[in-house]
């Protein structure tokens, strides 16, 4: 008998007892109703809506088009970023995999290049094939200045300038955010890949 | 009603606003013109210290026909006390969380923690609390600001303060608290965030089993209710000593009887913005010296639950706070720097006034900031009787000018107001600028006002506490001592601990918090450990807290601490680059229990590591670290921890659906933690409509 169901047992009386005991009792509610507070400021207001190009050569506002009303995870990257970025992005793909039929539809991928310059919708393209092209993964290049814009707004900076310089520094993390809801979170990618999932449900979750 | 346009505005005007706190002084003209502030740069026309301090009342305990329905332990569904998950309910009667399998060894055990044992007092003590939104005022005249707070369950619903009521405990007495978490999308009560807000209550300092301890993901789920079960006990000194196995004798260890406690939330990525929206309160232990210290005159009066005055015995919560234009708080939930405040709150209400008489007071001081830390002292430079340091009071008072709180640090002081002109300021010397860390003690700078006493009355002539006032006393010098330092031949291992900065997050020893992984795995109950603290992350600094137990600190960066920090801690400030050497030991819970970063934000981006004491191997006396490996892999073993057994179970229990969005993530927060399956949802159900 394990030690949990051993003290369970010793109390089965007692639970009977207050089972029978038992009286439901409502939770009260205060007078007020949804809205006379206000709404939160949303972290999103935060978010220019800048004109951005996915792999698919498509052209997309970065609010109205992949955040509104949306769960999104976002992260930073560029294509000739050596090690930390390949082994992230191979995270994503791993998290897009175990999402499943999610993908998509609850939850949109947005890897934003800090590397526009180079980093062409064409490149972006071979980049997300070399993933193995999933569902709900756009890549995103635009102008240096837009892009430099939503990093800031991301709050994806180092307030060293030296480590803010290098931009190695900003593909570790994830933001994970469901715009409905207004709920925001940062969460290193190297974390373990079922803590990170259970994280993104759960925000996910629409109310 | 806040715009895009505002907010985009306002950001633009105060990118840096962020960054640099508009400190908000006395008499200072802040030309910002911003709103909150008026363009006589006060805070909605605030004209500081003309608001009186607010004092949290006292949380009553139920008793007779009131007490917990049902009893604690005893809910309408066979899981019982074991705390297993269930499926969630929505209905606060059925405690779906449980209370901790410690509380089951049932009321013939409660002997062994309470002295004084009178027959038939076979009860413990109850508290029941609702987490709720209320709104709360900064400033009079000023907007009704929504906060989250902790209300007696007893009043009316709204009438929750910030902080939440005072709890009063009595050493060996122990509590269980009920806690109501009303924080839904909208099934109870108001809440503006308009999303189900997952909390955690940490009892901070406080030594009680893992189920009780705000572990990061034993949730209290919004919607659902859970019972804490505090004993207010010291660990025994017998080892190993652990209420799994049968109870051993032995004496309570009274280096470590507890005082000054505070409760908190510690939800897992969520505890920044919950602790700023309110989440806060102080949890008080009296204790026989308690009483001697008042008989003798060294603390005010106060003694016990019955006589505590809380005109003479007052608890201090300093927070700086951001609010958004139309005032209501601002929380960046991608500013992971830390959130630094530019307006400062003691106990919930903006620079307040507070009126003392010329006599003793004792004051509990608790940094309740995210990111901010202080170093503390009083406008006449009239010094401060330092009787405690976080948890625990101290062998012998310690006089001081001035004094550093980190962020979740407390000083629990005496001051002593005979000679005190008629205005004296508790103020603010430490410079600070960014999440980072504070740059410098600058005792000519343009002071930081916090609170502002106002002195009256002719001068008492009591005794005064002065340096090296006995308080606990040291055993074996001092009369009726209580307080031993860990020895260093107690020491059976050493582990090392760095914190570092690694690609725009932190890291402890390279890793990130994983509930379900131990970072370090003590024999319980057995000898000391000696843990190596070492701050690599660059300029930041990280004030490190264990649960369970707290710590004496030895050396920082190889020199003695400050003379106030070298009994017992619950954390250690790390500034940038320090390295600090503490004594600890684990003793009578089995995990996990975290250990962590208490800059919150750090803490929310995973900056935490899991303690998971458990009993030695087969009672034998191996060497600790066979038991306890330092690779960083080892899982939680739930036949110890308080886990629930493994994923097969909850697969054949069905307490993982996938027919629904929302069950798993739900299936996955219940109750006392649930081990990482690695559910694969393009395989598995999954396939049913999104609601």
């Amino acid at each position: 008998m394990s030690r949990a169901s051993a003290i369970a047992s010793a109390w089965l009386p007692v639970a009977l007892f207050c089972l029978a005991a038992a009286v439901s009792s409502a939770f009260p509610i205060g007078g007020e109703t949804r809205g006379q507070r206000g709404e939160m400021p949303r972290q999103s207001d935060r978010f220019s809506n800048v004109t951005l190009y996915t792999q698919h050569g498509k052209a997309v506002h970065f609010y109205d088009d992949l955040v509104k009303g949306k769960t999104v995870i976002i992260n930073l990257m560029y294509s000739g970023c050596g090690e930390i970025c390949p082994a992230n992005s191979a995270e994503l793909a791993s998290l897009n995999q175990l999402l499943g039929q999610r993908m998509g539809r609850d939850v949109t991928m947005l890897s934003l290049s800090i590397d526009p310059l180079h980093d062409t919708p064409q490149r972006l393209k071979q980049y997300w094939e070399a993933f193995g092209s999933k569902p709900g993964w756009l890549f995103l290049t635009g102008s240096t200045r837009d892009i430099e814009r939503l990093r800031r707004e991301l709050g994806a900076y180092d307030l060293d300038p030296v480590i803010d310089a290098d931009p190695s520094q900003h593909a570790g993390y994830i933001t994970v955010g469901n715009d409905n809801t207004n709920r925001w979170l940062v969460l290193p990618l190297q974390m373990d890949t079922s803590q990170l999932l259970v994280t993104i449900l759960r925000t996910s979750r629409n109310g | 009603m806040v715009t895009r346009r505002t907010i985009l505005q306002w950001g633009a005007a105060t990118g840096a606003g962020l960054l640099v706190p508009l400190a908000y002084r006395q008499g200072r003209v802040l030309a910002s013109g911003l709103s909150p502030y008026t363009k006589s740069g006060l805070f909605f026309g605030y004209q500081p210290f003309s608001q009186p301090l607010f004092i949290p009342e006292v949380l009553t305990p139920l008793t007779g026909r009131s007490r917990l329905d049902p009893v604690p332990g005893a809910y309408p569904r066979p899981s019982g006390i074991s705390g297993r998950p269930r499926t969630p309910t929505g209905n606060f009667d059925e405690v779906s969380h449980g209370i901790a399998p410690e509380f089951g060894h049932g009321p013939q055990e409660w002997n062994r923690f309470k002295s004084g044992f009178s027959p038939g007092d076979t009860h413990e003590q109850e508290y029941e609390l609702v987490t709720e939104e209320t709104t709360h005022r900064f400033v009079p005249g000023g907007p009704d600001v929504p906060v989250f707070t902790y209300r007696d369950a007893s009043k009316a619903p709204g009438s929750g303060s910030t902080p939440g009521p005072t709890i009063v405990a009595e050493y060996l007495a122990p509590v269980v608290l009920r806690n109501k978490n009303a924080l839904t999308a909208g099934r109870s009560g108001v809440n503006s965030t308009h999303h189900d807000v997952e909390t955690s209550i940490h009892l901070h300092g406080a030594h009680a089993p893992s189920h009780s301890d705000g572990f990061p993901d034993f949730y209290v789920l919004a919607g659902e209710a859970r019972d804490y079960f505090y004993p207010n006990i010291a660990p025994k000194l017998t080892d190993p000593d652990t209420l799994v196995a049968p109870v051993r004798g032995g004496e309570f260890d009274s280096t470590w009887i507890p005082s000054t406690l505070w409760y908190h939330d510690h939800a897992m990525d969520i505890t920044g913005f919950n602790v700023t929206r309110g989440l806060a309160g102080f949890y008080l232990v009296f204790d026989d010296r308690e009483r001697e210290l008042a008989a003798r005159g060294v603390t005010p009066e106060i003694g016990g639950r019955d006589r505590f005055d809380q005109a003479l015995d007052v608890g201090l919560a300093i927070q700086d706070q951001l609010f958004n234009p139309d005032g209501t708080l601002l929380y960046d939930f991608l500013d992971h720097n830390g959130r630094l405040g530019n307006v400062f709150t003691v106990n919930g209400v903006v620079q307040p006034k507070h009126r003392v008489e010329r006599r003793k007071y004792r004051f509990r001081i608790l940094n309740a900031s995210n990111a901010r830390s202080y170093e503390l002292r009083l406008s006449t430079r009239q010094k401060m009787c330092i009787i405690g340091t976080d948890s625990w009071l101290l062998p012998r008072a310690i006089e001081v000018e001035s004094f550093q709180v980190g962020h979740g640090q407390r000083h629990d002081v005496i001051i002593d107001f005979r000679d005190a002109p008629d205005e004296v300021y508790l103020e603010n010397i430490l410079v600070q600028t960014d999440g980072r860390g504070a740059k410098e003690v600058d005792p000519s700078q343009e002071r930081d006002m916090l609170l502002r006493f106002e002195v009256s009355g002719a001068n008492s002539s009591e005794t005064r506490c002065v340096d090296g006032t006995v308080i606990r006393g040291f055993k074996g010098i001092d009369p009726d001592g209580q307080f031993s330092f860990i020895r260093k031949e107690e020491i059976v291992g050493t582990r090392d601990f760095e914190f570092n900065r690694s690609l725009g997050a932190w890291t402890i020893n390279n890793r990130f918090y994983n509930p379900r992984r131990s970072d370090a795995t003590p024999v319980l109950g057995r000898g000391a450990e000696r843990w190596i603290l070492e701050n690599n992350s660059g300029g930041w600094w990280h004030p490190i807290h264990t649960h369970l137990e707290g710590f004496q600190i030895k050396s920082v960066n190889g020199q003695a601490p400050r003379r106030e920090r070298r009994f017992n801690s619950d954390l250690v400030m790390l500034e940038g680059g320090f390295v600090a050497e503490v004594y600890a030991k684990f003793r009578t819970f089995t995990g996990p229990f975290v250990f962590h970063c208490h800059a919150i934000e750090h803490e929310d981006m995973r900056m935490m590591g899991v303690i998971d004491p458990t009993p030695g191997p087969g009672g034998s006396t191996d060497a600790i670290f066979t038991h306890a490996p330092m690779d960083g892999e080892t899982a939680l073993d739930p036949n110890l921890s308080g886990v629930v057994p493994d994923c097969a179970d909850l697969e054949r229990e069905q307490r993982i659906l996938f027919n629904k969005v929302g069950d798993t993530e739900r299936a996955a927060d219940r109750g006392v933690g649930i081990p990482d399956c690695k559910f694969d949802m393009s395989e598995r159900g999954n396939q049913g409509s999104n609601p």
